[in-house]
């Protein structure tokens, strides 16, 4: 990681701790997305621990889903309010402005994660017990390797005006065997508790180093393209 | 090319274009371009809408490759020192590149820790420009005079030897105008180099020792400001490009 990506990722989270838009918008989600959940599979009747299969898809549903937001105006806040040009001007490599942006995108959706857990909690009564840092482990791994190729994605399509569409089009092709299934799969692993987490590990880590490797290789024909 | 002027000792020469062309796709906007500038020459770009002004800084700041031909500056090719050759430039846009939503000082101190300056330049530049007491307002909340002003200490911060200009006297009045007059008179006074594209004709005149303009990707002019009248200017540019001054 290099400085200038670290001090982009600061900015990042400078201004949305000033403005809170992007947080905002992915809590709400996640929120509307649990309760609807919360209410359509068990109406008042909270047991979400008698169904621990079902952990792992309303967990990841709603990252996923509040990724989708977060990454969405990743690149686009710096297109449309035409601060892009700030940033292609510093004396830093392209693959920098990636990564500080890969970062921030990281820890707002850990944050979105750390969130979405407390919500299971709370909504549905479920007790991880001694399986959070574990976990916590997926979840990372998980969210890593989404933001990895989301950002590069978000970069390819800052500049169209379908971009919401045309991310979601290009994005969930790409991640449906390399991050949605292999996290789900791991975290019911871990929720459920038997099976091998390491293939589905194994498989996240590695898209999210080759989702790297591709951004080290393109994003400076994307930015400048 | 009247004039043709070809530039100045090689030895003193910072940017140096070789055949440069930029297409975008049927539209030729730079052709086969060459130009020379010297170090601490101002060097004005003069041309109507699509002359290819624009285009020419972008490539000249790296913003935009070229299609074909070379772009030197400092003896640096920027196809392969990019970053290099970002550290050596300043570059003021129409666009300021400042973040609405951080404050003044928040701004420059972002990009002096991108180019690794020293942070007391932040408020250096705030006082240079008659900022420091608005250095905690958001840029929103500040006049475009101002927010102009800070973009100037943006592409200062790190002390390039050569400062871009795009259009700086637009969207500026009269007061602001005679500022950047004055601002443009300092750099040149300080040893920097100082290239910038305007249709202003009478200011671009009075700041610039060198006259160039463009039409349709070509220079058509290139002459000494000390071997041209502002009246002779004023007329080559109305014949050379067709437009009334």
């Amino acid at each position: 990681m290099t400085f200038g990506a670290l001090r982009i990722a600061q900015k990042d989270l400078n201004i949305e701790l000033r403005t809170r838009e992007r947080m905002t918008s992915m809590v709400l989600l996640s929120l509307v997305i649990i309760l609807s959940f919360r209410f359509a599979f068990f109406g008042f009747d909270v047991n979400l621990t008698g169904s621990p299969e079902l952990v792992a898809p309303i967990l990841w549903t709603t990252i996923f889903f509040a990724g989708l937001v977060g990454l969405e105006s990743s690149f686009s806040y710096e297109k449309e309010n035409k601060y892009l040009d700030g940033l292609l001007l510093l004396p830093t490599s392209r693959f920098s402005i990636y990564l500080g942006k890969m970062l921030s995108n990281f820890l707002f959706l850990v944050v979105i994660d750390v969130m979405t857990v407390v919500f299971i909690i709370a909504f549905f009564a479920y007790d991880f017990g001694g399986d959070i840092l574990t976990l916590f482990l997926v979840l990372l791994l998980g969210t890593f390797s989404f933001v990895a190729m989301g950002t590069l994605i978000s970069g390819m399509t800052m500049s169209a005006r379908t971009r919401q569409s045309l991310l979601q089009i290009a994005l969930i092709p790409l991640i449906v065997f390399t991050v949605v299934i292999p996290a789900v799969v791991a975290t019911s692993t871990v929720v459920i508790g038997s099976g091998d987490l390491a293939p589905d590990l194994r498989i996240l880590g590695g898209f999210g180093i080759l989702s790297l490797l591709l951004a080290y290789l393109l994003f400076g024909h994307i930015l400048e393209g | 090319m009247v004039g043709g002027m070809k530039g100045t000792d090689s030895r003193n020469e910072i940017i140096e274009t070789r055949n440069l062309t930029k297409k975008f796709r049927s539209l030729t906007a730079v052709r086969n371009l060459s130009l020379k500038i010297g170090r601490g020459e101002v060097t004005v770009l003069f041309g109507p809408n699509g002359a290819g002004k624009t285009t020419l800084i972008r490539i000249l700041c790296t913003l935009s490759r070229p299609t074909s031909g070379d772009l030197l500056v400092d003896g640096l090719n920027t196809s392969n020192n990019g970053r290099e050759v970002r550290r050596k430039i300043g570059v003021v846009l129409h666009d300021p590149l400042l973040y609405d939503d951080l404050t003044a000082a928040e701004n420059l101190r972002f990009y002096c820790r991108m180019y690794g300056s020293d942070e007391s330049r932040v408020d250096e530049l705030l006082d240079l420009f008659g900022l420091r007491h608005r250095r905690n307002d958001r840029i929103a909340v500040l006049s475009s005079g101002m927010v102009k002003r800070l973009s100037i200490a943006r592409a200062m911060i790190h002390d390039p030897d050569i400062l871009i200009f795009d259009e700086p006297f637009s969207s500026l009045d009269s007061d602001s105008i005679s500022k950047m007059v004055s601002l443009i008179g300092q750099l040149r006074s300080g040893g920097k180099t100082v290239l910038l594209a305007t249709h202003h004709l009478k200011e671009g005149y009075d700041v610039g020792e060198r006259l160039v303009i463009m039409k349709k990707g070509r220079i058509v002019f290139d002459e000494r400001k000390a071997e041209t009248s502002a009246v002779e200017f004023e007329s080559a540019y109305d014949e050379l490009t067709g437009a009334s001054s």
